[in-house]
């Protein structure tokens, strides 16, 4: 059975009642509506609508889970015993995130966490954060655009609150 | 909807969720890059690079908490947290799901009694992933902080309580008492118990038992007069309402009250190394033998 989804900007994309199922949000839209898998009718004649998703942002989400639609659910260990989170990005996933710039890997975590469809969201997460590990603040600051909004005596400030915790 | 483009644009609850994924000195470079980040960082959650550290909360300025992390042993940097700071730390962690590590949080908490402050603490204890929690409290627990230390008698990690807690009606509502021993204090105190929860891997003549009544004193030291070895101390469990009574049993009794030179205060009389109470066969009598480093110094008929 397929499920009708329809995004921002009036696309419908049809896909399959596994794909449809592997966003939270969309699986609450559906139970809402009383759409089933075993009522065919209820599917044809409904579509989920998904306003803060645009087209573009849909294909990828979609070709996403359609890679992820058979995968076990994961039981993630979420934090080392260093207490730091930890989240294992697949080869696939580090190829299908390679190419987006970091303006498209946000909007695409935006929609995984409007979707929440977890394994997605945390594949962003964790590639964002490995864009970012390593690098001093000031590179940091060149890769993302940031425009830094503290004064001198700020970071000394800063520095200075967070000596308890540099080794 | 719209997203920026920019790291710092980035909704509060998204950053977060990147920042996790962070080992510390990445961290720390992200703080100094703007004020967006700087704040994103610090609602994250705090993250112990080393081992065998330990957090010390301390509220004795009222609004402040200062928390320490360090070793044991060594000397400790601090950093002081309001606890509007400390409240916000909880909220946005609960939401994120993330938790505070270490191996040790000892929790100093002084006379001066701030409900709101104790809430914070309380909840941000329970954020926690530590394996040994030490609380000193001095004066009752506000109810949360009560709660709190009701609900982690379970054993939740290794939990020790001490110094002096008056409010013996918070005593009486614990509701796991093997877990709980009122030890003897080993120097002058003035009023009320010392309780320690009994860590992991005591033996068996080491768990405490609670004695509810005076006349439950005889059927259990009777137990343990069995038991017990040369140079074997025990640790008594006594329920308040038990104690208070035979405080005052105990409080007319000359024999009762040191006059060697060490100080007469009744709490000192429980400055022995061990105590051993044994049924009198030729009466109901308890006769109690109080022992110091140097052997039996004293005797006691009750």
């Amino acid at each position: 059975p397929n499920v009708k989804l329809v995004t921002s900007d009036n696309e419908e994309f049809v896909v399959d009642f596994r794909i449809a199922k592997m966003s939270v949000t969309v699986s609450r839209l559906m139970e809402a509506m009383n759409m089933s898998e075993t009522d065919d009718a209820s599917l044809l004649s409904n579509s989920i609508p998904l306003p803060n998703v645009t087209k573009a942002v849909m294909a990828r989400v979609i070709e996403w889970c359609e890679k992820h639609k058979n995968d076990e659910p994961k039981e993630e260990k979420e934090n080392d015993k260093r207490g730091r989170t930890t989240h294992v990005v697949s080869d696939w996933d580090k190829e299908f995130l390679k190419n987006d710039e970091f303006g498209r890997l946000c909007q695409l975590m935006g929609a995984a966490n409007y979707l929440e469809i977890k394994g997605l969201f945390n594949d962003i997460s964790q590639t964002i954060a490995n864009m970012i590990h390593g690098k001093k603040s000031d590179e940091i600051a060149e890769m993302f655009n940031i425009h830094c909004d503290l004064t001198e005596a700020e970071k000394k400030e800063i520095r200075k609150k967070t000596a308890w915790c540099e080794d | 909807f719209s997203m920026s483009a920019s790291l710092d644009g980035l909704p509060l609850e998204l950053s977060c969720r990147i920042i996790v994924y962070l080992p510390l000195i990445d961290r720390l470079s992200l703080r100094i890059c703007c004020s967006a980040l700087e704040k994103a960082v610090a609602a994250s959650d705090l993250f112990l690079p080393t081992a065998n550290r330990r957090i010390t909360i301390d509220r004795s300025v009222p609004g402040d908490v200062r928390v320490t992390f360090g070793g044991i042993c060594e000397s400790s940097e601090e950093i002081r947290l309001h606890a509007d700071t400390l409240s916000n730390l909880c909220h946005l962690r609960r939401r994120i799901g993330s938790k505070i590590y270490a191996r040790e949080l000892y929790i100093e908490r002084n006379e001066v009694i701030d409900a709101r402050v104790d809430n914070v603490i309380a909840d941000f204890v329970q954020g926690c992933e530590v394996e040994t929690v030490l609380i000193g409290l001095f004066g009752d627990p506000s109810p949360n902080f009560r709660d709190f230390l009701l609900q982690n008698v379970d054993k939740r990690f290794d939990m020790s309580l001490t110094e002096t807690i008056l409010d013996e009606e918070f005593l009486r509502s614990l509701q796991h008492p093997s877990e709980i021993e009122f030890r003897s204090p080993t120097f002058t105190i003035s009023t009320g118990l010392f309780l320690h929860m009994v860590t992991r891997g005591d033996t068996l003549i080491r768990t405490p038992i609670t004695i509810k009544s005076i006349d439950e004193i005889h059927e259990i030291v009777k137990n343990f007069s069995e038991k017990l070895e040369d140079e074997q101390n025990v640790d008594f469990g006594v329920d308040p309402l038990a104690f208070k009574e035979f405080k005052m049993n105990m409080a007319g009794k000359k024999e009762w009250r040191r006059d060697d030179g060490y100080g007469s205060d009744y709490g000192e009389t429980w400055a022995f190394e061990h105590v051993r109470v044994r049924e009198q066969p030729e009466s109901e009598n308890l006769r109690i033998e109080l022992f110091n480093a140097f052997g039996l110094i004293r005797t006691v008929t009750l």
